[in-house]
């Protein structure tokens, strides 16, 4: 019950100032004695009483009359009684039915009261509004239900709501009475309303928060008592939904008196404070896990608001101190007028004693605060925030523990953990002296089950540091501890990381032991249990370590070919294991299926016969599609379908490479999608390929100009979504988008589109120091595209000078970058040495213009010399040379361009850094033109030297070079020696072809056609397909066998017959040539291919018509005739 | 005995020149219970400034005097306006508590001194309130000068004494040195008394002393490398400062992230790194991130989550950074 004056004590008041005759009779002693039973519990016999005085003196005689004014407060204090019995239901409707009686409200009854009651001017008339207050009290008490149990009744709180809204709408436009007035009982309404509004069967936060801020606003203070224990309902109620967490602090926020009262007083409730936070913290926790970020922040603040209200230990005692001192011995408790805090000394002994208990045992509120926060901090990523947190327990809470749990259990101690965890943090902030300290505080520590922990986080820190030489024993070190627990997650990433750690060492064969063990050993899967490996971590573990297997099989592969058939045995294994497509139970499947493909790719290049070849391929394109239909959304997604398409495009069938084009397309926007540098990159390469082949594979009815059309398109496409600076293809679309000039505006275009990729792509080597024979073979284009575009689209035909001037001060690139400067002068001579090609009749113009290239020649190489350039570029000017004299019938004679190249060679080689292996091949093959057998001599010894070099790219050129060089100077038994080598060697290297051919030519000048012969069928019945070689081999092995000419031997009905040589060579040509024809290759040789082609047909021709051999053929199928027809006989 | 000890007092207040003053000032009700006696409710007239009250005698008007360290009870009642004032300041309205606990003081500077004084009270409240809203310059002078501050025990005499260490930032670099021996001084002195409030002031106070070695240019573009440690360390103090606070009031936490922040943003490569990131952010990136840059979006983000700024004073550089935040803890489970 409110402190509101109530009937009795005013009715107590006037019984007394009544004659004593008078109170056995009249109803003012009564009034006594209904409060008296009230008290008694006796409920019923008070509200007879009051219904009993009320009937007696409601009649019309005189003493009823007299009497008649008190009557209403009968009625009041039945009301009243029935409240304090908890009777709320009668009590409501007493409540009610005084105030809408009609009786007590006659103005002369109650004009009456007044004049009667002495200092109560206002009489019972403040009842009237009061009773509506008093109704809402009912109503929330029948919400609320008994003390500790929950049997309230929800739906109340509505009636309840609509009486307080109702009186406190009565109270502000002022139309209460002035006794209410002068209670100020707004701010006290508004926070009843705060309750009500919460505990309600649907709980309304937003109303609560406004009655909560208006109740700080308004007259009238709440009591401190009632808003510790309104607060405290708000938070349980708001706490218990994690929806509305961020209720609470918004509410604590906004409430009148915060929780965050004098110390001494919010000593009490710092363990409650603290738990509440940690029920926040487990929201929080949760929702963060579980991505939401919304509810995450909400419950961060409120936990954060919550540890914000424990109380700091020191001020406490302090607080509690000077209370105890203060009010020394007086024992009844004390009400401070100014706060209306209520006090008592011994309470307040006892608080501290608990508090002094606390701070024995390491139960320090604000410590675990600390910890808490920290521990928030570090979940929102802020390592520097919980290392902060963690100092402070270091510094100031060493004697922090964990409460003991449970009879005769002792607190444990948490200095070990600070230490620790401070450690921890120091390393992941990268103060890794003060983590060294930290970590030796601990060693020789006991810390029970930690000290595996601390064995594990050695090697995580390690792992974070990339230490990888440190990983390994700091990894088989957790492996010790943890051997009689096999299934532990800490043991098998352990395990894992020795691999990974290999790995990252880039010591192949060790990847190759330790992930087959842990392969074989079938241990890295899931358990049950917390300490287990989850089914995914165990997948991500399993993933990696196949993959690591794979790649380390590949990198060795680069050494020892046969390594790639384990990596793609490797491979095969994992996809039969891991089956299901879905990437979170295999996550690295897609990036296995890719590195298949790159193995059988390369397999397939080295592959020793077309048919192994051809189903490497195959298996490479099946993978390739795996990859596109089941991760369409994986970054490898594009590539795959760009490697599928490119082996397409490589097929013989025209049908097949068609279907390359839908995949270029749907590689290009995927790589446009993914929105990455690689990923333009592998738009760049579609968009290329789509430019080059669309108008060679239209689409189904569209036309050959359209198609045509559309490679433009996608060269435009090209230059918007794929072209970027260093793109490989940049400078060969260049070339291409040159070719599809049509008029004066698309060769302006054009030009201008080559010029700044020119410039662009020439700059960006000669930063980086970089070479590219595109950009060679760009400006070779742009040159001769420059140099006809003028003269076809503008009508103009470029003087020397004009040509010389453009190509000497090409627009945008640097002067000193010497390598594109020389590539632009080099492309010049090339123009013009087409342009002498044209003038065979004009001997006066072919002169001048031969005096011409030479002087610019000259220039250029004056202007070029070797020491103002970088070992690429020597390298590169000095191969142009030498395959600029290479052209001439007799190289010798060129001792000039020869002279230079050596010069640059040397200038590498004298330098001594980088490609110096390349500087020598070069220079050995500069020299191997030479006569002079001095320089004869260092070629050679130089081709060995390099020849030694494990990289394909010189190792394999010099052998090359060095049988060249052998055959030019007929040195047969070298030379079969040199193959040899290279056979035994390097056969799966790119210019095995070349040395195959060589190996007979060796053997036929060393004399040996029976080893000749061998090795030209090698070559023949291997490639025949690669006409270039096939057919030099062919007319080679025609060659051999006419000038052997041994007869046929033996009957053609007996056993063992074998034509005459020269039948055999005739037959051999004819064959290939008919499988050429037939095969469809001849349809697409290329000039030299048609040469070497039209060699062996001359000769199948010549050999046919030699009487010897057309008899012996038509001996031969007549005899296959009569053989046929006995058969069938 | 008593009776002649009771006169002494009297005698001696009647030689009190300031007798008529006092009768005008403001007065004070206390329980007191003096030796012998039983407690009592009387009116103090005023103290002396070193723990002696002196209060009329009952009946009489005779000004006696005591000691309140004598006294068996001694608990001076709230006055109304100390109350209004200690309702600001729970209400978190610092700057009204503020104006209130400064009339307060002034209002009974005769009881100063004594024990729960509402003079000395209010000036200690009044230097917190001061601190809280971070104003140096008033906690150099309220420190300074604090009426009764020798009878301040514990953890309110700890408070004054890291509120003075509050009072010597001059975010001048040379005033780090000085800082850090004040605060050694006082942990030395009232190191155990230290509340964790009082503790995040001290941390405050030295992160803005080393802070000051960083020029103030350099942490508006780039900081120099000879630099990075001072900012490293202001860093990690800011933090140690937020974290003292356990989440109690919003100012100093709220500046000392901010402060943070500002210096992690201006680390070297930080402000390079987050131009190359495409958002959203991926964990991969995340990952891979400078710890520096994680560092400033997860300061950031804490910021934002804890104290986040009103609408109308929107932190640019704090949004800025939060929309590079990554939820490492999204999809893992407990145990993780």
């Amino acid at each position: 019950m409110n402190t509101y004056t109530t009937a009795v004590s005013v009715m107590a008041a006037l019984a007394l100032s009544m004659p004593m005759v008078c109170q056995a009779q009249d109803p003012l002693a009564s009034l006594n004695k209904v409060k008296a039973l009230s008290k008694q519990k006796k409920t019923e016999d008070a509200v007879k009483l009051c219904d009993m005085v009320i009937k007696r003196f409601s009649g019309n005689g005189a003493t009823a009359k007299q009497f008649s004014y008190v009557l209403p407060y009968y009625a009041w204090e039945k009301a009243v009684v029935y409240f304090n019995a908890g009777m709320y239901e009668e009590a409501y409707n007493a409540f009610k039915a005084f105030m809408d009686e009609p009786k007590w409200k006659a103005p002369a009854l109650l004009a009456k009261a007044k004049e009667n009651i002495p200092g109560q001017p206002e009489a019972y008339e403040p009842f009237f509004t009061y009773a509506l207050f008093q109704m809402g009290n009912c109503r929330y008490k029948q919400g609320v239900g008994e003390a500790g149990k929950d049997n309230g009744d929800k739906s109340k709180f509505e009636d309840a709501i609509a009486c307080f809204e109702k009186y406190l709408g009565l109270v502000q436009s002022g139309k209460v009475s002035a006794t209410e007035k002068k209670q100020k009982m707004e701010g006290q309404i508004c926070f009843i309303l705060v309750q009500a509004n919460i505990l309600k069967e649907k709980p309304d936060f937003k109303k609560a928060a406004e009655y909560l801020e208006m109740s700080r606003k308004v007259k009238g203070r709440v009591p401190d008592e009632m808003a510790m224990e309104g607060l405290n309902t708000i938070v349980n109620v708001a706490i218990s939904n994690p929806e509305n967490v961020g209720w609470v602090y918004k509410l604590i926020e906004s409430s009148p008196a915060s929780y965050n009262l004098d110390p001494a007083r919010a000593a009490r409730n710092s363990n409650k404070f603290y738990n509440l936070g940690q029920r926040a913290y487990k929201v929080m926790d949760d929702a963060l896990r579980a991505g939401n970020n919304e509810q995450a922040v909400e419950a961060a603040r409120t936990a954060n608001t919550l540890f914000g209200l424990v109380t700091d230990m020191p001020a406490a005692r302090t607080s509690l101190a000077n209370l105890i001192k203060g009010l020394g011995a007086y024992k009844k408790p004390l009400v401070d007028r100014g706060t209306g805090v209520r006090m008592s000394s011994e309470s307040s002994r006892k608080l501290y004693a608990s508090y002094k208990k606390l701070e024995e045992q390491g139960a320090l509120f604000d410590g675990f605060s600390i910890l808490s926060t920290a521990t928030i901090a570090k979940d929102f990523g802020s390592n520097r925030l919980a290392k902060g947190g963690f100092q402070l327990l270091y510094d100031r809470f060493g004697k922090l523990a964990r409460p003991a749990k449970g009879e005769g259990a002792e607190p444990a101690p948490l200095r070990n953990m600070v230490i620790m965890q401070l450690g921890a943090l120091c390393r992941m902030t990268g103060d890794d002296d003060a983590a060294l300290k930290y970590e030796k505080m601990l060693e020789g520590e006991d810390m029970g089950d930690q000290t595996k922990i601390l064995v594990f986080q050695k090697m995580t820190r390690a792992v974070d540091d990339k230490d990888w030489q440190n990983v390994i024993p700091c990894a088989q070190e957790v492996l010790e501890h943890f051997k009689d627990d096999k299934t532990n997650k800490l043991y098998l990433t352990a395990r894992y990381m020795i691999v990974a750690s290999h790995y990252q060492l880039g010591a192949w064969e060790d990847v190759v032991k330790t992930a087959t063990e842990l392969i074989e050993s079938d241990e890295m899967k899931a358990a049950e249990g917390k300490d287990a490996l989850k089914p995914e971590q165990a997948a991500n573990y399993d993933n990696y370590t196949y993959f690591f297997l794979m790649d380390a099989y590949a990198r060795l592969a680069a050494k020892d070919p046969a390594q790639r058939d384990n990596a793609i045995s490797t491979f095969e294994k994992y996809a039969a294991k891991y089956t299901d497509p879905d990437l979170k139970n295999a996550p690295l499947a897609d990036k296995m299926y890719y590195g298949a493909i790159d193995q059988l790719m390369k397999r397939s290049a080295a592959a020793p016969d077309d048919k192994s070849a051809e189903e490497d391929k195959k298996a490479a394109i099946k993978y390739c599609d795996h990859i596109c239909k089941n991760w369409p959304e994986s970054d490898l997604y594009p590539t795959a379908e760009l490697l599928a398409a490119g082996m397409l495009l490589n097929h013989t069938d025209d049908a097949v490479k068609a279907t390359s084009m839908p995949r270029l397309e749907r590689a290009a926007a995927g790589g446009v999608k993914l929105g990455t540098k690689s990923g333009r990159s592998t738009a760049a390469n579609a968009l290329f390929w789509l430019a080059s082949y669309a108008g060679e594979y239209p689409n189904e009815g569209e036309s050959e100009e359209a198609a045509k059309a559309r490679c433009r398109e996608y060269a435009e496409r090209f230059w918007k979504e794929g072209d970027a600076e260093g793109d490989p293809f940049s400078l060969p679309m260049v070339s291409l988008y040159l070719t599809m000039v049509k008029d004066k505006a698309d060769f302006e275009n054009a030009i201008q589109r080559a010029q700044t990729i020119i410039a662009r792509e020439a700059t960006y080597m000669f930063k980086n120091e970089k070479s590219d024979p595109e950009l060679e073979k760009t400006i070779n284009s742009y040159v001769a595209a420059y140099v006809d575009g003028n003269k076809n689209y503008l009508g103009k035909t470029l003087t020397l000078e004009e040509k010389t001037a453009h190509f000497t001060s090409f627009p945008g690139i640097d002067p000193n970058d010497k390598y594109a400067n020389a590539i632009f002068r080099m492309a010049q001579i090339n123009s013009m040495n087409q342009e002498l090609a044209g003038l065979k009749e004009d001997k006066a113009a072919k002169e001048k213009m031969e005096e011409q290239i030479l002087g610019v020649f000259r220039d250029m190489t004056n202007t070029f010399k070797p020491e103002d350039l970088t070992n690429y570029i020597c390298v590169q000017v000095g191969d142009y040379l030498v395959k600029y004299v290479s052209k001439f019938p007799d190289p010798s004679a060129r001792t000039e361009e020869l002279g230079q190249a050596e010069a640059y060679y040397e200038a590498v080689i004298g330098r001594n850094s980088d490609l110096v292996a390349d500087a020598k091949l070069g220079m050995a093959n500069a020299l191997a033109f030479s006569k002079d057998a001095a320089k004869q001599k260092r070629s050679a010894d130089l081709y060995t030297e390099v020849s030694s070099n494990p990289d394909p790219n010189v190792g394999g050129p010099a052998l090359v070079g060095l049988t060249k060089l052998h055959l030019r100077t007929g040195n047969a038994a070298a030379a079969v020696e040199t193959t040899n080598k290279y056979m035994k060697n390097r056969q799966n290297q790119r210019d095995r072809l070349d040395v195959m051919l060589m190996q007979g030519e060796a053997y036929t000048l060393a004399n040996d056609p029976k080893n000749a012969l061998l090795a030209y069928m090698n070559l023949f019945n291997q490639y025949k397909g690669k006409v270039g070689y096939s057919a030099k081999a062919c007319l080679a092995i025609m060659e051999i066998f006419w000038k052997r000419n041994n007869p046929a031997q033996g009957d053609r009905l007996q056993k063992g017959f074998q034509n005459s040589d020269r039948w055999t060579a005739w037959n051999t040509g004819q064959l290939y040539v008919n499988l050429i024809r037939r095969s469809g290759v001849e349809a697409k040789l290329t000039p030299e291919e048609r040469d070497e082609f039209n060699k062996v047909l001359s000769a199948v021709h010549n050999y046919g018509t030699d009487p010897a051999v057309m008899k012996e053929d038509k001996a031969n199928k007549e005899f296959q005739r009569n053989l046929q027809s006995s058969k069938k006989k | 005995m008593k009776s002649l000890k009771n006169i002494g007092f009297a005698l001696a207040a009647l030689s009190c020149v300031h007798f008529a003053e006092a009768q005008q000032a403001p007065k004070l009700s206390a329980y007191v219970q003096m030796p012998g006696d039983k407690p009592a409710l009387i009116e103090l007239e005023r103290g002396d400034g070193n723990g002696t009250f002196f209060y009329m005698q009952k009946g009489t008007d005779q000004l006696m005097q005591a000691k309140a360290s004598t006294c068996k009870m001694f608990y001076i009642q709230t006055p109304n306006d100390m109350a209004s004032a200690l309702r600001d300041y729970y209400g978190g309205e610092l700057a009204d508590a503020r104006k209130g606990f400064a009339s307060v003081k002034k209002k009974y500077a005769a009881f100063a001194g004594l024990p729960g004084s509402p003079c000395t009270m209010s000036a200690l409240y009044e230097l917190t309130c001061a601190v809280r809203l971070l104003d140096v310059a008033a906690a150099k002078t309220l420190s300074a000068d604090l009426p009764g501050a020798s009878v301040l025990n514990g953890s309110d005499a700890a408070r004054v004494a890291a509120a003075k260490v509050v009072g010597m930032i001059t975010d001048k670099p040379e005033s780090f040195a000085d800082i850090k021996t004040a605060v050694e001084a006082t942990l030395k002195a009232h190191g155990r008394n230290l509340d964790s409030e009082s503790n995040a002031w001290l941390r405050y106070a030295l992160a803005r002393g080393a802070a000051a070695m960083v020029p103030a240019e350099q942490v508006q573009a780039t900081i120099a490398a000879d630099k990075v440690k001072a900012a490293s360390v202001a860093v990690d103090l800011y933090c140690q400062a937020v974290m003292s606070m356990h989440g109690m009031q919003k100012q100093l936490p709220a500046d000392a992230l901010n402060r943070a922040m500002a210096l992690l943003w201006a680390m070297p490569g930080v402000q390079e790194y987050a131009a190359k990131v495409t958002l959203p952010m991926r964990k991969e990136v995340w990952n891979a991130a400078p710890a520096d840059f994680r560092e400033a979006v997860a300061m950031a983000h804490y910021l934002k989550t804890m104290y986040p700024a009103p609408a109308e004073t929107p932190n640019a550089l704090a949004d800025k950074l939060d929309a590079y935040f990554f939820n490492m803890k999204q999809g893992t489970k407990k145990g993780d």
